[in-house]
């Protein structure tokens, strides 16, 4: 028997099936607030999971290193957040390793992607449950995520977000740059500001045109799950300096501080294409602004000023 | 020479841009932007060897300019391109 959970993110549903009995399913508490329906299972058909961007199935008993024997490298990711391989499989489908960093990586799990985003499956007998069990399937599904609303105007994007007036503030920056820092600094200062999420928000543009941004059950250190969403008023990519001064982007320079901090593999071109088209959109209706700034109240005051 | 591959030219409210998108570009970490006769010239030959000639030839059949003025404009082209990044000899 397998769990079968539905999850609503960002206006979008996706399913995850685990088998009973795994480690796993004591690792699901960041997707409580989002969770839509959990039922038991025995099998279900593609039909029964039509109405979702993906789905991802995990297998608890392999550890899908032979798939991984019998694939091409393309590209290793080994930054502060993650270790990721990314592997075209011999059927063309897509192979990635997943593990917190590179001595890990005999432990990772090892996501398959195939044509249909419906039947992913994350081989993850090395790494059943526990801390980097939770590591590795928060990775696979923010991955696939970003893969599978890539076409649907939908940006999963590493940042913080402050909530202040009804709208949703995005701050970005590179990791290390103070994004959580400035966010405490408005929950602190500006009145009744509060925090929707720490680190990968989802930007979405909605049928009538309006750029909203979504909690997410992905928030980095910070465990902030919330199942919210606010129209986005704007965005702002942080500098560190020994002043305070915020000004306004336009074009390719608000393209360019946005893009960076969007989730992607480019090299996929319809995952490119998507990307594009939903960065372009979002930087022609909402405000994206430059702030160098100090970690103090002040940054919070003028930031709000030039931005609500 | 040729551009190199993993570069894409997009349209951003009008303008065009380049960035690095392919698996061999993952670490560019620039967008270019590219003025209308730029992207003309990015237009005809990202996909074919080149040189400085056919740059200067393709200019010449779109603008009414002297040829010293082509090869003025795409030799500084031609150095910024490969300043950035963007050609392999």
């Amino acid at each position: 028997m397998n769990k079968l959970y539905s999850y609503i993110v960002g206006g979008h549903r996706f399913y995850l099936s685990i088998p009973e009995k795994s480690g796993f399913l004591s690792c699901l508490d960041n997707y409580k607030p989002f969770q839509e329906s959990e039922i038991y299972v025995e099998n279900f058909s593609p039909e029964d999971i039509s109405d979702s961007v993906f789905c991802l199935n995990l297998d608890i008993e392999s550890e899908g290193k032979d798939l991984m024997y019998n694939s091409d490298l393309l590209a290793e990711f080994d930054d502060d957040t993650a270790f990721i391989s990314v592997m075209s499989g011999g059927n063309g489908e897509r192979i990635f390793l997943i593990s917190l960093n590179r001595e890990m990586k005999e432990q990772g799990g090892v996501l398959v992607i195939g044509d249909d985003h419906r039947c992913c499956k994350l081989y993850a007998g090395a790494c059943n449950g526990g801390r980097h069990g939770q590591f590795v399937l928060n990775n696979a599904l923010m991955l696939l995520y970003a893969l599978s609303t890539s076409t649907e105007n939908t940006l999963l994007i590493h940042a913080s977000v402050a909530v202040a007036d009804g709208k949703g503030y995005v701050f970005l920056g590179k990791s290390g740059t103070g994004k959580s820092t400035h966010t405490r600094l408005w929950l602190n200062n500006i009145p009744g500001a509060w925090l929707l999420n720490d680190d990968n928000p989802v930007v979405k543009i909605e049928n009538d045109g309006s750029v909203m941004v979504y909690g997410s059950p992905w928030s980095g250190k910070t465990p902030c799950y919330r199942n919210e969403k606010a129209p986005l008023g704007a965005v702002v990519r942080l500098s560190q300096a020994p002043h305070n001064s915020i000004r306004r982007l336009s074009g390719i320079q608000a393209y360019a501080a946005l893009a960076p901090s969007a989730s992607s593999m480019k090299w996929d071109r319809v995952m490119a294409d998507g990307l594009h088209k939903t960065l372009s959109g979002v930087i022609q209706s909402v405000g994206v602004f430059h702030l160098e700034c100090l970690p103090d109240a002040d940054a919070a005051f003028i930031c709000h000023d030039a931005v609500k | 020479m040729r551009i190199k591959k993993g570069f894409v030219l997009r349209e951003l409210a009008g303008e065009k841009i380049v960035s690095g998108e392919g698996l061999e570009q993952l670490d560019f970490n620039k967008i270019v932007s590219l003025n209308t006769s730029a992207a003309y010239i990015w237009e005809h030959i990202s996909n074919r060897e080149f040189d400085l000639e056919t740059m200067v030839d393709l200019l010449l059949d779109r603008y009414d300019i002297e040829r010293s003025v082509a090869l003025q404009d795409a030799r500084r082209l031609l150095d910024n391109w490969i300043s950035i990044g963007l050609v392999e000899e």
